[in-house]
């Protein structure tokens, strides 16, 4: 079965308008009336966008009284075929052709619908608000599908991607330099920098323009990067080195474990260096016992660390068995290694005033009154 | 050295000096402990955890060597011009429970004895009588661990093995850390080191008012 419309006798419009064929005329209404308005049809009214314009081309139509005048509109869009000819080139611009094409395609949609459909009355039994909306049959399944799909109008609520931003100045990278700046910009990384990386870009690139104010001045003040590096692989290779020897400095090493036969990489340093770098950093902030001028004893004082019962006790045990001025290193160690995010030390309360710890159910916790 | 994208599969140790008095709290990562994976073999759950606690211990010990050593002899340290002699100790390992296990070699989930600074029975805890239960003997505890873990690399007495890791409910390993001084020696704090990370508990530690054995 063909999507064409059969002829109907229906040829003169409200308007004045009149033709011969009756797709012409129902073209006509949709293009002019807003289609065919009434409980009959399931589709949507048309959009009001241009709406000025099209009663304005209907003016034209009804002061010209012929189809000619449909023709022969001013941006030349409106054409007897408009179902398969291409936008006009005569348009101002892509989107007013885009707008076009898809008000041709629209229009001779809504024409077929019109002409092809068939009301099928409601049967009994269906629920009231099936009911509500009418039923039809199409000429053809591939009419029936589009009608089913221009009825959820997901086009038509389709809104721009983007918001433009007020006073907004496009094109203002235009020069050899900065389109190569927004290329990097976009491309960096595979996503491009986000907004907080492309602040740093900004601040870095202020330094190699060397117009930051109050920056330093050095020797290389006036070189340029491919005075110092002279290819890719130079400036790579420079990179390299410098973040190999942090590692190297910081004293981290690799080692490959076998557990029960499989092979694991473990990267670590050395705890001791460590903390010798922090104390040598810290050294204004240190304090080496946990009294002002000595190790002080026991109490139920809890202000630092160096307070608890665990620091005074080996604090004591040091001091007490070397003839030496010695001292407690005392360490945290904090591990994430656990894959779980909670321990499972779930509070649920059993009783009144007791409280019991599921992972730990031994311990039992009263709730101070 | 270049860490490529792979950094997400490993976990950090993070160690912090006590003595610093600053109000600034200041953790380094000492080391990344890389994450084991179950594979499709036999017992594959068990083989994984066993992987996943040597993989730990081998790290804590790689990191920690020197310390331990210098836990024991001190090193010299100067102060604003006092010198003294510095004995390292670790006060606090901060985990979750799982790793709490697995860092003291202890079994994990249902065991006769769940909990790590006492030895409560299973059958008995949460009634009041756990709060003035035996607490765990530091020494008969690594000892029965390192006996076990001799047994179980010559691959010798079965049922000693298993009868070991019964008696104190241990998992077959050594904890790497019980060479420390003051962990594995006077005072004994091994079993009492081990505090819970707040970020790794679902309620407030306000609701928390007493511990059998409270952390120090």
């Amino acid at each position: 079965m063909s999507d064409t419309p059969p002829a109907l006798p229906f040829l003169v419009c409200d308007c004045g308008y009149s033709t011969d064929v009756l797709a012409t005329l129902r073209r006509h209404q949709y293009t002019f009336h807003d289609g065919l308005v009434g409980h009959h049809t399931q589709l949507p009214r048309r959009r009001p966008r241009g709406e000025s314009t099209r009663r304005r081309r209907c003016v034209g139509v009804r002061e010209s009284g012929t189809a000619a005048g449909v023709a022969d509109d001013n941006d030349g869009a409106h054409r007897t075929d408009e179902s398969s000819a291409p936008p006009s080139h005569g348009s101002p611009s892509s989107a007013d052709s885009a707008s076009t094409s898809d008000t041709a395609v629209e229009s001779q949609l809504r024409t077929l619908l019109e002409l092809t459909r068939i009301w099928v009355p409601p049967t009994d039994g269906g629920g009231a608000a099936a009911d509500a909306i009418p039923e039809y049959l199409h000429s053809s399944v591939g009419l029936h599908v589009r009608a089913l799909y221009e009825a959820l109008g997901d086009a038509a609520r389709g809104e721009p991607l983007v918001q433009r931003r007020k006073r907004a100045k496009v094109g203002r990278l235009n020069t050899v330099r900065l389109r190569a700046l927004q290329r990097f910009v976009l491309q960096a990384g595979g996503a491009g920098l986000s907004e907080k990386d492309q602040g740093f870009l900004y601040e870095f690139l202020d330094v190699w323009d060397r117009t930051k104010a109050g920056m330093a001045e050095d020797a290389g003040h006036q070189a340029t990067l491919r005075g110092t590096f002279p290819s890719v692989t130079a400036f790579k290779d420079a990179l390299r080195d410098d973040l190999d020897d942090a590692a190297l400095c910081a004293g981290w090493k690799k080692v490959k474990l076998v557990e029960v036969g499989v092979t694991y990489e473990e990267y670590f340093r050395d705890v001791l260096q460590v903390i010798r770098k922090l104390f040598k950093r810290k050294n204004s902030s240190i304090q080496l016992w946990s009294g002002p001028l000595g190790p002080a004893p026991l109490e139920d004082k809890r202000e630092t660390p160096m307070d608890g019962e665990a620091f005074k006790l080996c604090e004591q045990l040091v001091t007490g068995s070397t003839e030496e001025v010695a001292c407690v290193l005392g360490l945290h160690v904090y591990s994430d290694r656990s894959q779980l995010s909670c321990s499972g030390g779930m509070l649920y309360c059993v009783y009144d005033g007791v409280l019991n710890l599921a992972r730990f159910a031994h311990v039992i916790l009263f709730v101070a009154n | 050295m270049v860490l490529y994208p792979v950094a997400y599969k490993l976990y950090p140790i993070r160690v912090r000096l006590v003595k610093d008095v600053s109000n600034c709290v200041e953790w380094v990562t000492a080391a990344y402990v890389p994450t084991v994976r179950k594979l499709q073999e036999p017992g594959g759950d068990e083989r994984a955890r066993i992987r996943r606690c040597g993989i730990l211990q081998r790290v804590i010990y790689a990191a920690f060597t020197q310390v331990i050593g210098r836990s024991h002899i001190g090193f010299r340290v100067s102060v604003k011009g006092q010198k003294a002699r510095a004995f390292p100790r670790v006060l606090l390992y901060l985990c979750d429970q799982p790793e709490e296990r697995a860092v003291l070699r202890l079994k994990g989930g249902q065991c006769a004895h769940p909990c790590t600074s006492c030895m409560a029975k299973i059958e008995v805890v949460g009634a009041p009588e756990t709060v003035s239960a035996e607490r765990r003997n530091v020494m008969n505890t690594v000892n029965n661990q390192v006996q076990a873990y001799e047994h179980r690399q010559r691959q010798r007495r079965r049922q000693r093995r298993l009868a070991l890791g019964a008696f104190d409910s241990t998992s077959g390993g050594v904890p790497a850390l019980a060479g420390m001084a003051g962990l594995g020696t006077a005072p004994l704090l091994l079993y009492n080191m081990i505090g819970f990370d707040v970020l790794h508990v679902r309620e407030p530690p306000s609701l928390v008012t007493g511990f059998c054995d409270p952390p120090r």
